[in-house]
């Protein structure tokens, strides 16, 4: 599903490069559940949010569904957004102005989803994370956890087959945490969802099938659980 | 999709109701100011445009060879004479207009006439309530009246077949059709049109002057009849150098400036200078509303991040942003509509045109004010829109505030170009006024001073004499003088002379038949001889009877010792060493020099003082009343001249009206573009405030925690207020020094069109930089000293 081969990512200040990915080069198959570790400043996020087409590499080749990502249009990249992938931040980054409900609905407006259908989704995914009763409050007055879960009910409505996580549960209670893993493993084992989430728990590794441990910007190790 | 955007929208505005509401004054301020001003302008413009054959009708101007100067009094039966020979003309006519007293049925009124010819509505449109333009006037002494006068003067039963009775007409006039009062936007008015018999025969050598107009026929051009004038001025034996030129009816209102103008024209320039405001203002509100925009997407960036990512295509985004602007700018033009309503009556008042909403309300202004809103509305909302969804996601979604330096340096660009405007306003208005100023204290060389005068001229026969005693019994008042000076208009009569040793020289001297009193009433200085006096036999013989009486050849040498006194400008002219005594005997310029008065400017200070002189009339019978009052209760004084003119002159209406009031008219055009300045500098430094004011709110919440942390390292509240003032001082300083030169050059232009006029100083702009500068430390300090004052703590706590 995707394919990294040879990116690399730096800033050029004053000369001098500083590198935040070098010669990172893998392969993530469809229904894997992949977590990046490593310390700070690794080069996690970034890694990610090149393979969420957020960042474009300096140099390197990106293959996503067998597309060259690196000479994609925008209108395709919007496509691939559109149909194919999830986004789960660490700071949940809810839209302030719209409610819980309007919140999980956007990605279905933009993907163009007929009025009835996107009713029965939303309502589905109200109900399956437990918060109909929450649908007309705004992000402000929700707990994180309760706003983490409608980030993902929000990526999950436009049923992606990928869902790129990062530190989903980085502002949260371990309780909560725990709550997101169960979820994540879930979507990933019965929905057979494609999961790449960036963490610094063990214990949320744990959860999913596969280990990347980054390290100055370079792949240490590829551990399979 | 669109109504989430809306929704959303909304509860945007809804939520930062600070920036909501400086965007909205800014927006109503700016969009009223332009509103105002084109609906002026539009009005300025449609002169005489209501008129059918307005493209066809043109009026006749005589231009002088000499000094290009142009004139539309013309003999009369020229127009005549241009039809029979022009075959482009189809018509014609010849007009006089004033104000004259009209008797209807023993009640008097004194109303504006137009003494006219028959073919009058063939080339003027008018709307008939009663009767028809095809017969109306077709008779002798028939007359046409306005709908307003027709109510007044017939309130019971129809003015039609009545008749009325004009003071300087012999016959009396009957009513045969009844008009809608002419639009206001026209260059001639009429309450009472009477068709008057006009000499047909061009004599250039001894006639009377009239406006007159022609009707080309369709399908010609007016360069077409002016080629064929040529050949004409010989033939008909027109004075050396003058020449024809056609004016455009349509043209008249602004382009026209001779000094007989039936009413007070416009002037082209300010039409230009009032649409560079205009401009200004519109585009001084749509930075303010560009600016804040793109401030408050600092804000939203996680939303379009966001949205990004869910898959918002760029279009989509540029969308949601524009019809946000719209939002604002359709609410905003329902409160412009509403305001402009209301203001357009005190508009009316400003520029001394009564206008009404009625008056220029139509399809054609409602469409252009829309125009300019929703053109303006486009490129506020578009380019914030562009800028936001260009972003990458990680950008916004990091918070971009510190990765758009370049926008903030585009955003200040912006902001230094209204204060540019703001201070160029502000010094136009400061040097207009002081200009103003200087006029209106400049001493004129006589009293303008509690002085009454005559609003026209007017036959008071001998009775004159007993009235002026009479008054002169009251303390409070000091004399009383009857002359044929019309300050601000003409001093009565004129006349030009070839040099006799340098041929190219021509000598222009302006000529005031005076009575006895006028040198003391008018407090004018006598610097060499003597005023006019009664105590002088020379003085009181009348010179011109007896000239009248002997033959033609001995008039000059009679008339040559009649009494002149001349004014310092006509000493120099003439380089008379010693002018006591001297006997002056060139063109119309007759008599021997008895006296030198210091020169007195009795017209516009637009023009140097010219050579004058005055001539006496020893018992004069009409022209303009000048009475000199010496009193602190101005209206009891005023009971008094009223009561003792309706004595001896129970038939003329007292059109009194204060010389300094009178002369203060010249300048209706400059005090109008002055308050016209003064208003829009105000709007636009109000604006520019407002535009800071969004600006430095964004800024202090992007540096909340900047401040706190200075704060805990010990910076006092100066340094943080220094700190927040600087980068605003100086682009505020940059933007009024880069606006001097323009400036300068600017108003230079505009002084230059006086001839007495203030010398240009620095003052004005210092001035102008200080309040820009005051204003600006205000509006940032305020608020900067809020967000200085809470404790770091809270600001920290956030991160």
């Amino acid at each position: 599903m995707i394919a990294l081969k040879d990116i690399e990512k730096y800033y050029a200040s004053k000369g001098v490069k500083s590198y935040i990915l070098r010669h990172v080069s893998t392969v993530i198959n469809q229904g894997e559940f992949v977590s990046i570790m490593g310390p700070s400043g690794a080069g996690k996020s970034t890694l990610l949010n090149i393979i969420g087409m957020l960042e474009e590499p300096t140099y390197g080749e990106y293959k996503f569904m067998d597309e060259d990502v690196i000479s994609l249009s925008e209108r395709k990249r919007i496509e691939l957004y559109r149909n194919h992938i999830g986004f789960v931040f660490q700071a949940y980054h809810l839209i302030d102005e719209m409610t819980v409900a309007e919140n999980i609905e956007a990605p279905l407006l933009y993907k163009k989803v007929g009025g009835s259908e996107r009713k029965s989704r939303v309502a589905d995914m109200l109900d399956r994370f437990n918060m109909v009763g929450k649908k007309d409050l705004f992000p402000s007055q929700l707990s994180g956890g309760q706003q983490q879960l409608v980030g993902i009910a929000r990526a999950l409505a436009a049923q992606p087959s990928i869902i790129l996580a990062d530190e989903p549960t980085g502002n949260l209670q371990s309780a909560q945490a725990l709550q997101i893993m169960e979820l994540f493993k879930k979507l990933n084992k019965e929905d057979g969802i494609t999961i790449i989430q960036v963490t610094h728990s063990e214990v949320n590794a744990a959860y999913g099938s596969r280990i990347l441990h980054l390290l100055d910007g370079v792949i240490k190790e590829d551990v399979r659980l | 999709m669109f109504k989430i955007n809306l929704l959303i929208a909304f509860r945007n505005i809804w939520r930062n109701k600070v920036t909501t509401a400086i965007k909205m004054i800014g927006l109503i301020a700016g969009l009223t100011s332009a509103v105002l001003l084109v609906v002026y302008l539009m009005f300025e413009l449609s002169y005489d445009k209501h008129n059918k054959n307005a493209a066809r009708v043109y009026r006749i101007h005589s231009v002088n060879g000499a000094d290009l100067k142009e004139n539309i009094k013309l003999p009369s039966g020229l127009t005549d004479m241009m039809i029979s020979e022009i075959p482009e003309l189809e018509n014609g006519i010849q007009l006089s207009g004033y104000k004259d007293q009209v008797k209807v049925n023993e009640e008097t009124y004194k109303e504006q006439i137009l003494r006219t010819e028959t073919s009058f509505f063939d080339l003027f449109t008018a709307t008939f309530i009663k009767g028809n333009a095809s017969v109306a006037l077709k008779e002798p002494f028939t007359a046409v009246v306005s709908e307003s006068f027709a109510a007044k003067a017939f309130p019971k039963g129809s003015a039609i077949g009545q008749t009325l009775q004009l003071k300087w007409e012999d016959s009396p006039f009957r009513i045969v059709g009844i008009i809608k009062d002419l639009p206001k936007a026209a260059h001639l008015h009429g309450d009472v049109i009477i068709r008057s018999s006009f000499s047909r025969k061009l004599n250039w050598k001894g006639y009377t002057s009239v406006s007159q107009y022609v009707l080309l026929k369709e399908n010609t051009s007016a360069e077409s009849v002016g080629k064929k004038l040529a050949p004409l001025y010989k033939k008909y034996e027109f004075p050396k150098g003058v020449t024809l030129k056609l004016m455009p009816l349509t043209d008249i209102h602004l382009h026209s400036h001779t000094d007989s103008e039936l009413e007070p024209n416009g002037d082209i320039r300010y039409i230009y200078i009032f649409s560079a405001v205009a401009l200004f203002i519109l585009i001084i509100a749509i930075v303010n509303f560009v600016n804040l925009t793109v401030a408050a997407s600092l804000k939203r960036g996680k939303e379009i991040g966001i949205k990004k990512v869910m898959g918002a295509s760029r279009k989509q985004l540029t969308l949601q942003f524009l019809s946000e602007s719209y939002l604002y700018f359709i609410a905003a033009f329902l409160m412009v509509m509403i305001i402009t309503n209301d203001m357009i009556p005190l508009l009316g008042l400003q520029i001394g045109i009564p206008i009404s909403i009625k008056d220029i309300l139509s399809a054609k202004t409602v469409l252009i004010s829309l125009g300019i809103i929703m053109v303006s509305g486009f490129i506020a909302g578009f380019y914030p829109a562009l800028i936001i969804s260009r972003l990458m996601p990680v950008q916004t979604l990091k918070g971009y505030g510190n990765s758009t330096p370049g926008k903030f340096g585009f955003r200040k660009i912006l902001m230094a170009f209204q204060f540019s405007s703001s201070a160029l306003l502000i010094i136009c208005t400061l040097i207009v006024y002081s200009q103003l100023k200087y006029i209106s204290n400049k001493s004129l060389g006589f009293d303008k001073d509690q002085v009454l005068i005559t609003e026209s001229v007017n036959e008071y026969g001998q009775k004159f004499n007993a009235f002026r005693s009479e008054l002169l019994t009251h303390r409070a008042i000091k004399d009383v003088s009857l002359s044929h000076f019309n300050p601000g208009v003409n001093y009565g009569g004129s006349s030009s002379w070839t040099d006799d040793v340098d041929t190219a020289k021509q000598h222009q001297f302006d000529f005031i038949s005076v009575d006895l009193n006028f040198i003391n009433t008018l407090n004018v200085q006598v610097v060499k001889g003597r005023a006019f006096s009664a105590k002088y036999g020379t003085d009181v013989f009348n010179y011109t009877e007896a000239a009248d009486k002997v033959p033609y050849e001995e008039y000059k040498s009679v008339m040559k010792q009649s009494p002149i006194i001349l004014n310092e400008a006509a000493v120099a002219e003439l380089n008379l060493k010693n002018p006591i005594d001297t006997m002056l005997s060139y063109g119309g310029l007759q008599g021997k020099v008895i006296g030198v008065v210091k020169d007195f400017n009795g017209m516009s200070l637009h023009n140097k003082v010219t050579p004058m002189s005055l001539t006496l009339t020893t018992n004069p019978d009409f022209g303009y009343m000048f009475i000199k009052l010496h009193t602190t209760d101005m209206s009891a004084t005023r009971a008094i001249v009223n009561e003792v003119w309706k004595k001896h002159f129970p038939d003329i209406q007292p059109d009194l009206k204060f010389l300094d009031q009178h002369l203060e008219q010249l300048y209706a055009n400059e005090m109008r573009m002055g308050s016209v300045f003064m208003y829009f500098a105000g709007i636009a430094i109000f604006l520019s405030c407002v535009g800071l004011f969004g600006m430095v709110y964004y800024d202090l919440q992007q540096r909340t925690k900047e401040i706190a942390v200075r704060k805990i390292l010990g910076a006092s509240v100066n340094n943080l207020l220094t700190l927040m003032n600087n980068g605003f001082i100086k682009t505020v300083l940059v933007a009024n020094v880069i606006i001097w030169p323009v400036a300068y050059l600017l108003i230079r232009n505009w002084l230059d069109t006086f001839y007495y006029r203030i010398s240009l100083s620095y003052l004005p702009f210092v001035l102008a930089l200080g309040i820009c500068l005051l204003l600006t430390i205000l509006t940032v300090s305020l608020q900067a000293l809020k967000a200085i004052k809470k404790s770091p703590v809270e600001a920290l706590k956030y991160e």
